[in-house]
């Protein structure tokens, strides 16, 4: 289940997107996100997201990640929005593409006395459907693999620090910024373990009875207590002790914490950062 | 007393090795007449329904430099002393003095935070960067130290536990005493006078276990760094130059292993494992055979005993003498 | 009635075909007896662990097969009702068990695993207090009533285990079942674990990093290291080589140690088995006898195969060193 979260394990690397500063890649991340959300707008021009998608897909080959890991994480994301499919397509209002049926399903004695006849449709699939299915599936995939190759190629700390560094002119409004780099740190260290722990605790209550794969919806909730339960209970203890550990450790001596990743932009970033927009601009209002 | 935790920060910045920035004269820690009970509601660790405290009135002084063992099964209060020890808990009655500060002053409490250092069982739960060397660097970066210092240091505390050459490595790929090493180099990395190890090798096999007191062992001797070691295996305190033993919130036994080790009865009804080496030590003794209370690994054994053969072989009649 | 398990060349390979491929298992062929006491022994990321997930099909392998009595499991598809069949057959008790407590009471807890056959209630009561009795818990209703949080971290422990005896299965897995216990927990525990083989035959297996705790319990040993099967045998037989066993990671326990030594020292025959009595009373013998027949030793040369000096002044003074290195501490 949490196999499907869009977070990678940072996988050490001297890639050039390793290299890049954290902030960078949020940046570039957000930047494509708003674009391809503004792109929607006009209809059935492609441009923006050609333009997104190929950045990305020229990201993941720099970044020489491993597409079968990818593809495991995603799998679920894109069973998820098949199932989507017909419902934005049959169910957003609009000029007409299309339209299906009706179609009459028949069944004979039906409960063996009566013949009936169920008509099904017309289902109509729009124009405005056909975009909406398209762009919006665009942006999720968009996010997720971006999230991914964000996560897999950078260090939490440099994640963190990048937050925080891009929230700092907050700080104006009285927005706790570093707890927030450290809630960000603290998230992408300790996931993989809490997915660790219930994956362990899931086998542990197998072996003595358990079976979460039969049963009414009902038996399996009370059964998902037995995972919930120890979980949740092992997390706080967990988080007790880190905190004290944090607290031993000299945690908020100071507001001006040291920037040990996300020192000056270099020649890359600002490469990256100013290419990105200007690639994907000309691609929005120019292109197709 | 104001004003001292804050010079002593900058000072921290200063200079490399400043360790004993306290005045000398002082014992580095001393608990007088400390009280600890739980709050009532967030009593996690001791659940008695009596709510008696969890230590109780404990008067105890650790020197610069000493390597010191606290014993105790579970529930002793042991986790307990070594948490007041930093000031992560506070004393509810009695005082707490690290370098002559008091961990009850929130301002001193910085300050001793970076004399008293502290590791827990699990590594795990400390380690909180993705990388060897960040997490090593992370408690620099939170005072704010410069970069290059903070690189300097962590090369330091990395090489100090025989790790600078996992640096770059994430610490899934490392092993549970790796990451118990990892957790001592990021306290090593404040260049603390003392390092509290709460239980630091329940988690671990023996043999990691072994090498993780002979870590600690190794930092007390070349470092002069005090060491107090939280465990309930008695073999992993006899290398300490003193053993105290908690049972029910009391210091109920102290002294050097060798007096500690001469009474196994009394440490068997503290509920503590006996080392099966004590135990045959004692077995010989009652046969008559000299071994002496501290010869508890099999080489300091066979030693004591060649010796005891020797001295048997020697009382025998004036005419051997001659053949040698 | 009591099973063994059968393994035949069995070989686990986690995330098998993809880049991230690591083999946790190979080509393991052991036989397990049926109501034997059986230690599994290694360092960390031996495979232990992943070994005995196999033996209540919470694994399957890659390649070969693990039997349990009528039922094998193999990498093909095994029917879910075998496996369901399987899991009541073997209990699993992982590792800190306490973890995985969830329910309101006691009592609750444990009848979680009957609770899934649909016994009738009055059933589950009775093998829920069996459990608990076999455990040596209390088994009044007042106490079945206690929430299990509110227990030692020992109590917590036993009534994991009950959990899993309350399934009534006739192989016992536990996955390092003393770790972090207390001398007294501790001896609970082994004296549990014997009475449970004593009176209901069944075949215990257990994962250890104690190797005196070992010899206390098992009748046979399998030493892993680096996903392989590397020794096996009688715990005293493997004691008696200590050296095999540190090449696998593993400290011996010291009184095999302090034989072994003796045994090199040129002290005379050392027992067969390592309590402190028996290795104390045959060293005492050496003290003894090195006082009667220290003439004809030394007339007859070395008996310290390390030293290769004779016994009389090069030994006393190799005892003098180590006793000064002794004293230094």
């Amino acid at each position: 289940m949490l196999n499907n979260l869009p977070i990678g394990v940072y996988i050490p690397g001297q890639t050039p997107i390793h290299r890049l500063r954290a902030r960078t890649k949020l940046l570039v991340l957000i930047w494509l996100a708003l674009l391809c959300f503004v792109a929607n707008h006009k209809r059935f021009h492609f441009g923006a997201y050609v333009a997104s998608f190929s950045l990305l897909a020229l990201a993941l080959l720099i970044a020489q990640v491993d597409f079968g890991y990818i593809w495991r994480r995603m799998r679920l994301l894109v069973i998820l929005l098949l199932i989507g499919v017909p419902f934005s397509l049959a169910l957003t209002p609009g000029p007409t593409w299309h339209t299906f049926g009706p179609i009459n399903l028949h069944f004979d004695h039906l409960l063996h006395f009566q013949n009936v006849t169920i008509p099904l449709g017309p289902i109509v699939v729009t124009y405005d459907g056909i975009w909406f299915m398209l762009s919006f599936g665009a942006i999720f995939l968009l996010l997720y693999l971006g999230s991914m190759l964000l996560t897999l190629t950078t260090t939490p700390v440099a994640l963190a620090e990048g937050v925080m560094l891009l929230l700092r002119p907050l700080r104006r409004f009285g927005l706790p910024v570093e707890e927030f780099g450290l809630m960000t740190l603290v998230s992408l260290r300790f996931i993989p373990v809490l997915i660790q722990e219930a994956e362990q605790l899931m086998k542990a209550q197998i072996s003595r009875g358990a079976d979460f794969t039969t049963g009414s919806l009902t038996a399996r909730l009370r059964r998902l207590g037995s995972l919930l339960v120890p979980l949740v209970q092992g997390a706080l203890r967990r988080a007790a002790n880190l905190s004290s550990a944090l607290d031993a450790r000299g945690y908020g001596v100071t507001n001006e914490a040291t920037l040990l990743h996300e020192g000056r932009l270099g020649l890359l970033d600002w490469l990256v950062l100013l290419a990105v927009p200007i690639i994907t601009a000309l691609a929005y209002w120019k292109l197709f | 007393m104001e004003h001292l935790p804050e010079q002593h920060t900058h000072q921290a910045g200063a200079s490399n090795h400043t360790r004993s920035r306290v005045a000398a004269s002082l014992p580095l820690i001393a608990l007088e007449d400390v009280t600890f009970r739980y709050p009532a509601v967030a009593s996690r660790h001791e659940r008695t329904a009596s709510q008696r405290p969890a230590l109780e009135k404990i008067n105890v002084t650790f020197q610069r430099g000493e390597y010191i063992a606290l014993l105790g099964h579970n529930g002793s209060g042991k986790s307990t002393l070594a948490r007041l020890l930093n000031g992560l808990y506070l004393p509810t009655a009695g005082r707490l003095l690290v370098g002559g500060l008091d961990t009850r002053h929130p301002v001193a409490r910085r300050r001793i935070r970076e004399l008293v250092g502290m590791i827990f069982s699990d590594p795990d739960n400390q380690i909180i960067a993705t990388l060897v060397e960040d997490d090593v660097a992370w408690g620099l970066a939170a005072r704010g130290w410069p970069l290059a210092r903070i690189r300097e240091r962590v090369t330091e505390a990395l090489t100090a536990v025989g790790m600078e050459q996992m640096r770059g490595r994430p610490p899934y790929e490392l092993s549970g005493g790796q990451r118990q090493r990892l957790a001592i180099a990021g306290v090593l990395a404040l260049a603390p006078d003392c390092i509290v190890a709460d239980e630091p090798t329940a988690l671990l096999d023996p043999q990691a276990r072994g090498e993780m007191v002979a870590l600690l062992q190794q930092l007390c001797q070349r470092q002069g760094i005090t060491i107090i070691h939280t465990t309930h295996l008695l073999e992993e305190a006899a290398l300490a130059d003193r053993i105290l033993i908690l049972d029910a919130g009391q210091i109920v036994l102290s002294g050097t292993p060798t007096e500690i080790f001469s009474d196994l009865e009394r440490l068997q009804a503290l509920r503590l494992v006996v080392p099966q080496m004590a135990l045959l030590g004692e077995r010989l003794r009652a046969l008559g055979i000299p071994v002496p209370v501290n010869a508890l690994t099999p080489e300091s054994l066979i030693a004591a005993l060649e010796q005891a053969r020797g001295a048997a072989s020697q009382q025998e009649p004036p005419g051997r003498e001659a053949l040698q | 009635m009591s099973v063994g398990i059968s393994i035949e060349h069995l070989t686990h390979i986690y995330n098998p075909r993809t880049p991230t491929a690591r083999t946790a298992l190979h080509d393991i062929t052991m036989q397990i007896e049926a109501a034997s006491c059986t230690a599994i022994v290694g360092v960390t990321g031996s495979g232990k662990t992943t070994l005995v997930q196999h033996f209540n099909g919470l694994l399957k392998p890659t390649e070969g097969s693990v039997r349990v009595g009528d039922i094998e499991v193999t990498s093909d598809r095994t029917r879910s009702a075998d496996l369901r069949k399987l899991r009541r057959r073997v209990g699993l008790l992982f590792q800190f068990p306490e973890a995985q407590l969830f329910a309101p009471t006691i009592y609750d807890d444990v009848a979680f695993g009957p609770r899934q056959l649909g016994l009738a209630e009055a059933v589950i009561r009775m093998r829920v207090i069996r459990a608990l009795d076999a455990v040596a818990l209390d088994t009044s209703s007042e106490f079945l009533q206690r929430s299990p949080f509110a227990l030692s971290g020992g109590q917590r422990r036993r009534v994991a285990l009950a959990g899993v005896l309350a399934m009534r299965p006739q192989v016992l897995v536990l996955d390092e079942p003393s770790a972090g216990l207390d001398a007294e927990a501790r001896n609970e525990l082994y004296a549990r674990l014997a009475e449970l083989r004593a009176n209901d035959g069944l075949t215990l297996v257990f994962i250890s990093h104690d190797m005196a705790e070992v010899a206390a319990l098992a009748d046979r040993v399998f030493v892993m290291a680096g996903g392989e099967l590397r020794l096996s045998g009688a715990p005293e037989d493997l004691f008696r080589q200590p050296d095999d066993l540190i090449a696998c990671g593993l400290v011996p326990p010291p009184l095999a140690q302090v034989t072994r030594l003796a045994q090199e020292h040129g002290w005379p025959a050392q027992p067969q088995h390592f309590t402190p009595e028996q290795v104390a009373t045959a060293l005492a013998a050496g003290i003894s006898s090195a006082s009667h027949s220290s003439l004809s030793q030394a007339a007859s040369g070395s008996p310290l195969p390390r030293t290769g000096e004779g016994p009389g002044v090069g030994a006393s003074n190799h005892n003098h060193h180590m006793q000064g290195g002794a004293d230094a501490e």
